[in-house]
Parts: C-alpha cells; sequence; structure tokens
C-alpha cells in the first residue's frame, strides 16, 4: 500500500524507491513528512523544502507550522536532507551558519527519536516533524513520503 | 520526551505565535558560536611586504576567531541578539560585533535597532564566520573595507515574487570608530550612513544589488599628516586639505551573482567605490571569479580577484614639478605626494580546497598568487605568494 502510494505522489520519487527496493534497502525506510491530525494543509516538496530551510514560516494553507528534527546521526534525517532539502549534512550546516550568525533564523530543533517527534507532533498542532514512515502512528497525519 | 531537554522543549513552545501554553519572558534563548584556527606565510618580492595581516614569518593571527552569539526572544514581536567577537587581528579584544533588538512586525518584516553589519556584500553579514563559505576570507582586493559596522536601524522585509525569494533591506545609522589603516590606529566617522540592497534567489541561483552612502572622516595616518604638514608649510594649503578626508561623499555599489548548481559553484561580486572629490583615498573597483566544485566533502576552488584605482589627481595640480623642501628631504614634492597616495591596481589567484572532515568542521588550505603594482614602483615590489590554512568550526 505504502508503495503505490508513493508512486502515485511523483514519478522522480518513484524512481527512488524503486531504486532503493533495487538495493535491498526495505521500502519502510522512506521518511514520511508529518503534522497534527487537525491540520487541513496539503504541501508539496517545495513547500516543504522552504519550511524546513526556514524561507517560510507556514503551510500553503496558512497554518503556522515550526519545523523540528530528528536526532542527530539519524539515517532518516540524512535521508529527509538528502531526499527532500537536496543538501549533505555539512552543506546545510554552512547554510544554517549563514543566517543564524546575522539573527536572521534558527535552524529547526533537534527533537530526538521518531517517536519523541510523534508525540511532540501529536500534542501541537504547529509543529512539522518527518519520521521513518514505518513509525507513523494514527496520531499523525502524514502530509507527504519521500 | 527523553531526549528533549525541559528548556528546549519550553523554547519551542515559546516560540510558538498561537501556543496557548503560559511561559515567563525570555525562556527562548539560544546560544550559537563560531571559531577559526590556523596561520599562513606570505612571501612577497620585498621582504617587508605584507598581505591580508601575513608577513614571511609564519602568522595565526590574520585567521583566529572566536565568536558567541546568544538571542533571546523576549515576546512574540520581540527578540534581543548580540553577538561578542574576539579576532587575532584585533589583538583578541573582544568586542560587541552586533548587538541589536529585532521588532518582527510580521513573518515577512523585521526592523532591527542597534549595532548591525554594515550590508556591503553578500558575504558582509558571516564575514567573520569562516565555515559559512568556501574562502578562508572572501578575496581582500573587494573586501577591502577598514570597517564593518553600522550603528542605527534597518529593515528587512522578506517576500516571494514568483519563483524568486526576495529579501530588501535598507539601513540607516552612523559608525564612529577606531580601525587600522596601514597598520596604524585611526578614527573614523561615518554620518548619514545609509543604504538599500536587494538579493533574489531561486533554486540555484541568487542574484544581489547594494547601494551604500556615507559622509566619511578618516583620520589621516601619521605618514600623510607629516606630507600634508609639509604641503601646508610651503603655501600649499588647498591641496593638503584636500588631501585630508573630511565630510567627504562617498558611495559604494555592488552587484553580485552566487551559483550553486550540481555541486559546480560559481561566484562573481562587481563593486565600485565613488566620491565626490578625491582625496588620499580614491576611487576605485574591484571584482572576482571565483569557480568551485565540490566532490563529497571535498571543495575545490580557484579565485581570480582585481582592484584598479582610478584615482584623479587633478587636484595637485597646482604643485608644480620639482619642489623641494630640503628641511623634510623632499626633493620633488609632487612626486612624493603621488607616491604615497597614488594609483594602484592589484590582482590575485588563489587556488584552495575546503575538507568538511567531521561533523560542523571543516579545513581549508589555499595558495594565493599576489601581483601588486603602484606608480612609484610599476615593476611590482608587492608580489608574492600567500600560503594560508585555517580549522573553523560552528557549534
Amino acid at each position: 500500500m505504502k508503495l503505490i502510494k508513493t508512486i502515485k505522489f511523483s514519478h522522480t520519487l518513484c524512481l527512488l524507491s524503486v531504486c532503493s527496493i533495487l538495493l535491498s534497502t526495505p521500502a519502510w525506510s522512506e521518511v514520511a513528512v508529518i503534522v497534527h491530525p487537525s491540520v487541513g494543509d496539503t504541501a508539496s516538496p517545495s513547500d516543504i523544502s522552504r519550511i524546513f530551510l526556514g524561507k517560510a514560516k507556514s503551510l500553503p494553507g496558512g497554518t503556522k507550522v515550526i519545523p523540528v528534527n530528528l536526532e542527530r546521526g539519524s539515517a532518516t534525517r540524512e535521508e529527509f536532507n538528502d531526499k527532500v532539502l537536496g543538501k549533505s549534512g555539512s552543506q546545510l550546516k554552512s547554510y544554517w551558519s549563514r543566517l543564524v550568525f546575522t539573527g536572521k533564523a534558527q535552524p529547526p530543533k533537534d527533537t530526538g527519536t521518531d517517536k519523541d517527534v510523534i508525540d511532540l507532533i501529536k500534542s501541537n498542532p504547529n509543529i512539522i516533524g518527518y519520521v521513518s514512515a514505518d513509525k507513523v502512528t494514527a496520531d499523525v497525519k502524514v502530509l507527504a513520503t519521500f | 520526551m527523553k531526549k528533549l531537554h525541559p528548556l528546549a522543549w519550553r523554547a519551542l513552545l515559546a516560540s510558538i505565535a498561537c501556543s496557548s501554553t503560559q511561559v515567563s519572558a525570555i525562556e527562548d534563548i539560544s546560544m550559537n558560536g563560531f571559531a577559526s584556527v590556523g596561520g599562513g606565510w606570505y612571501s612577497g618580492d620585498n621582504h617587508t611586504s605584507t598581505y591580508r595581516g601575513y608577513d614571511q614569518e609564519f602568522q595565526a593571527d590574520p585567521v583566529v576567531k572566536f565568536g558567541l552569539q546568544v538571542s533571546a526572544q523576549v515576546n512574540d514581536k520581540v527578540s534581543v541578539t548580540g553577538q561578542l567577537l574576539a579576532k587575532g587581528s584585533n589583538d583578541y579584544n573582544v568586542e560587541g560585533e552586533w548587538a541589536y533588538l529585532t521588532y518582527a512586525a510580521n513573518d515577512d518584516w523585521d526592523v532591527r535597532i542597534g549595532r548591525l553589519r554594515a550590508p556591503f556584500f553578500p558575504y558582509s553579514d558571516f564575514l567573520d564566520v569562516g565555515y559559512a563559505y568556501p574562502w578562508i576570507t572572501p578575496p581582500s582586493e573587494v573586501y577591502r573595507f577598514i570597517f564593518n559596522t553600522v550603528e542605527g536601524v534597518d529593515t528587512l522585509y522578506r517576500t516571494s515574487l514568483g519563483e524568486w525569494d526576495t529579501t530588501f533591506q535598507a539601513y540607516y545609522g552612523r559608525l564612529t570608530d577606531e580601525t587600522s589603516l596601514g597598520g596604524e590606529d585611526v578614527e573614523i566617522d561615518l554620518s548619514n550612513f545609509t543604504g538599500l540592497n536587494a538579493s533574489f534567489t531561486r533554486d540555484w541561483l541568487t542574484l544581489r544589488v547594494s547601494y551604500n552612502y556615507a559622509k566619511v572622516d578618516i583620520e589621516s595616518p601619521a605618514d600623510l599628516a607629516g606630507l600634508i604638514g609639509v604641503l601646508d608649510g610651503v603655501g600649499f594649503s588647498d591641496e593638503a586639505s584636500a588631501l585630508e578626508i573630511d565630510q567627504e561623499s562617498a558611495a559604494f555599489y555592488g552587484v553580485a551573482a552566487l551559483v550553486d548548481y550540481n555541486d559546480w559553484l560559481f561566484n562573481t561580486e562587481y563593486t565600485e567605490i565613488n566620491q565626490q572629490n578625491q582625496s588620499f583615498i580614491g576611487d576605485d573597483s574591484a571584482w572576482y571569479v571565483m569557480l568551485g566544485k565540490r566532490i563529497d566533502d571535498f571543495t575545490f576552488h580557484v579565485t581570480y580577484a582585481k582592484q584598479e584605482s582610478d584615482h584623479d589627481l587633478s587636484f595637485l595640480d597646482g604643485i608644480p614639478d620639482g619642489v623641494a623642501v630640503p628641511p623634510a628631504g623632499i626633493t620633488d614634492l609632487k612626486a612624493t605626494v603621488i607616491g604615497a597616495i597614488g594609483e594602484s591596481e592589484s590582482s590575485s589567484v588563489t587556488l584552495g580546497m575546503r575538507y568538511d572532515f567531521a561533523d560542523a568542521t571543516s579545513f581549508k588550505v589555499e595558495v594565493t598568487d599576489r601581483d601588486d603594482k603602484i606608480d612609484s614602483d610599476p615593476d611590482g615590489s608587492g608580489d608574492g605568494t600567500l600560503i594560508n590554512f585555517s580549522l573553523d568550526t560552528v557549534f
């Protein structure tokens, strides 16, 4: 089911996930971008990228959201950086250092494990995060998978 | 919630505008820091020449920097930011590099009051944060100011124009400071210090334009003050006062294009200084081009930078050739003045590498070949080669 949803989502991403299957990476290593179930907005990959790069502060429907990261060193975080933001960890660090030291923005906070992120989001409608797709529970809404 | 520190948790909540959680003021405090260490050697054809703060013996001072920044969200609309910086090039004196209050009128519009960075160049805002750019320092032929700060007010407006993320900034203020000019501490005073800049970013491309203006006073360094005294003494008082930088109207503008496409980097900036009247500092233009390639954790880059002075010396036409002032040891006064301030042209080629070898830490090494021509010595006494390296980190 999950795979079919992804294929519908985007041809490019479909190729990526097929690749990851061929490379025997389990399909459930996908990244799911999640929000509180009450959030009615949809978001394109570019909307999500803009929020996590500090360029936008709300979803296209107008809901204000604050992005949070998984803990440092998490494989899902690296996958998210690569697939959604198109930057390596050090490129992102360099990108944020340009904003942080001018007081213009702070990077998403490191929030812990998949469970920590889900717990945070289910209790707050203004947080957006991402987790390993197989860790998603009914407490949160999946905005997109990558 | 094990991994989320209770403070971080409250901070997160405090930063959410519509959160109903009650938090007391100043709970959202973030602290960030950066540091650079390293050093280098400059071997000039002339053994006494220096470049970018280096001379022929190993020196660390031009690279070493340590900065600490604290930001606090006071309420929904107001935050305060302070940055303390200790630099080797400033004898490790700790200075408040930034200190300002931000009023966020809305998500897209900020007003900041306090001590801010003068936004001449695209890299001005994070000039001291080596980790933020590929070089050890941006090309000194272009990044050539002896001051980086303005005290006053600015406003930042962010918006999307179609596919372009745009930022507009306008500022007004003043700067009174003591800074190093030709190895000497001099007083500077820039009043009516004002400017406008705009940057446009789309995917891999950023374009920026900047215009800046000030009424400038710069204290004459001792050698020049001596020469001005000599001119005054022999009756060339108009020329003497013209040499001084006193309420000089000066404008600076720059255009830049920055590309980061498929791990290829291409940066270019063109800048000009235009003054209403010439003085001991003349008009000039300066530009660079940089091409780089990221390969895994390595970035390789090559940069060509050039500065050309466009110093109109006609204000010295009143001084006849060959005026000797024997008590001052001068055989030709006009030639001596021109030699002290005259035209110059310098360029450099830099080959460099950045290696992001660990989390938030990079190692950089560069070789810069410099070509420097001045009127009094067209053979180029300033030519030489700089080898330097740095370790840069953010935390």
